[in-house]
């Protein structure tokens, strides 16, 4: 399937990875936290597989709800409810005969707000893995060792792994809380402001880590640092009032954006 | 913080624009030095150009601390690349009228092989291509620096058809080679003068459609 949005000129979409098939996929997607708070307001995007698409938009703008609706987090809140549909490899994952833990264990996020569990950085790892049937305790370690790697924390954590998740630094915890969701195997990883409150250290490095983590899953990520989201992703959705404005090639958008709304938002007019 | 980077912009306009003036002033100068055989006035050029040299490192280190400290993008960030180009080929334009008025120095006092006529036509092409381009950049109008693009072929002719003719006139009279070669070498001046200001031209199209028109690409 290709990547298609009608705010593309015919360029534009020929420099689409048009090899990268869609993964999620919205139509007409329309959500409300209550009859009168219309969030979502028709939103119709693709998101291309092992790639980084970044969300970004005024605060309010219905970003991280969006993100949200990819794992269907919005669930838990009550009143809340959507029109539309959200596709996972063609599938509504808010179809009924799709379990949520399946949904969750295949599209894993990673918070603001770096959550460990009290427990040693072991067991948080180990944790879903062993919530999802694995009790073999060598399959459990590599899938520990491997999430840990690919989160970028093995080395700094590898003499330590007994020890409580909470003496981590908070960099440290959210590199964990990564490996955490990779240790599921997810296919699509979800990251609602995941640098936001790091040092530029620690935010270089969850950097890093998406960087490396593109080759094997594709990432959305919703950030308030256009900054970031120019550095790290392949593309970037603009939102503003709940509708998506654009949605193009980063590098497009934060040279030559198609819409003026974008121009004068990411240049700081906005207003 | 948004007006604190569009009054940076408008600055580093103004002062381009400014730069730009000097640069045309140093080039009519240098013209007319080399048609009268002006020694002084070609002094005067040589000595303002450390003026110019100035201004393009004040103006670079502006636009350098812009990048570093309020990561421009989009229009903003064309705007600079593009004026980053600019400031560099309009010092390049300011060292070719220095390069003119040591020529007409290094004449004064000597006959021309014959009075100046396609020299000076060329010159004139030049400065009309460079005082369209910073009009083109004022006004940020893509239009206008089209225009300047297409002239450039006339400047690439003008400067053959001299240098053809200056062998030409040498070998027929056998004599003052150095001269011949100085004019020879103030027709390249002025050619490249033109490619210059094409440039200028083709990051004013920049800054406005994010298209890179040289090398034939546009």
């Amino acid at each position: 399937m290709e990547i298609s949005t009608s705010r593309m000129t015919r360029k534009e979409k020929n420099e689409l990875p048009v090899k990268n098939r869609i993964v999620i996929e919205t139509r007409n997607l329309n959500f409300y936290y209550s009859d009168q708070n219309h969030a979502l307001k028709n939103i119709n995007l693709q998101i291309p597989e092992r790639q980084v698409t970044a969300l970004i938009g005024p605060s309010g703008c219905g970003k991280s709800t969006l993100l949200r609706c990819f794992n269907r987090m919005n669930d838990l809140i009550p009143g809340t409810y959507l029109t539309g549909e959200v596709l996972l490899d063609g599938q509504n994952i808010y179809n009924r005969s799709l379990r949520l833990e399946e949904l969750r264990k295949r599209v894993g996020m990673v918070f603001q707000k770096s959550n460990p569990f009290p427990m040693s950085i072991w067991e948080n790892v180990a944790f879903g893995p062993k919530v999802n049937g694995i009790t073999n305790r060598s399959e459990l370690e590599e899938l520990v060792v491997s999430a840990l790697k690919q989160a970028d924390l093995w080395r700094e954590v590898k003499d330590r792994l007994k020890t409580s998740a909470l003496d981590l630094s908070g960099g440290q915890q959210q590199r964990l809380c990564i490996a955490r969701a990779l240790a599921n195997k997810p296919e699509i990883i979800l990251m609602d402001e995941p640098a936001s409150a790091l040092d530029p250290i620690s935010t270089g490095k969850i950097e890093e880590t998406i960087e490396t983590l593109k080759t094997q899953y594709t990432i959305v990520i919703v950030t308030h640092n256009m900054q970031q989201a120019a550095r790290v992703s392949d593309f970037t959705a603009f939102m503003m009032m709940g509708e998506l404005v654009e949605f193009n090639p980063t590098r497009k958008l934060f040279t030559n954006p198609d819409e003026k709304l974008t121009e004068d938002y990411i240049t700081g007019r906005f207003g | 913080m948004k007006e604190k980077l569009s009054q940076m912009l408008e600055n580093i306009k103004k002062d381009l624009i400014f730069m730009a003036n000097e640069v045309e002033d140093a080039l009519y100068k240098s013209l007319k030095a080399l048609e009268k055989q002006d020694k002084k006035l070609a002094q005067e050029v040589i000595d303002h150009d450390q003026k110019i040299d100035l201004m393009e490192v004040r103006i670079e280190e502006q636009i350098l601390a812009i990048f570093a400290l309020q990561q421009p993008v989009a229009v903003d960030l064309r705007f600079l690349v593009g004026a980053l180009k600019m400031n560099n080929d309009l010092e390049r334009i300011g060292d070719h009228a220095v390069n003119i008025a040591r020529t007409t120095q290094a004449l004064a006092g000597e006959p021309y092989l014959k009075p100046l006529e396609d020299l000076p036509r060329l010159g004139k092409l030049a400065r009309n291509m460079l005082h369209d381009s910073v009009h083109a950049f004022i006004n940020q109008n893509p239009e206008i620096a089209r225009e300047v693009c297409v002239r450039d072929d006339e400047a690439d002719e003008l400067y053959r058809k001299i240098r053809d003719h200056i062998i030409q006139v040498l070998k027929e009279k056998g004599k003052k080679f150095e001269q011949g070669v100085e004019l020879i070498a103030v027709a390249r001046d002025l050619e490249r003068i033109a490619d210059l200001a094409t440039n200028l031209s083709e990051d004013v199209i920049f800054m406005k459609e994010a298209r890179i028109i040289r090398h034939g690409l546009g």
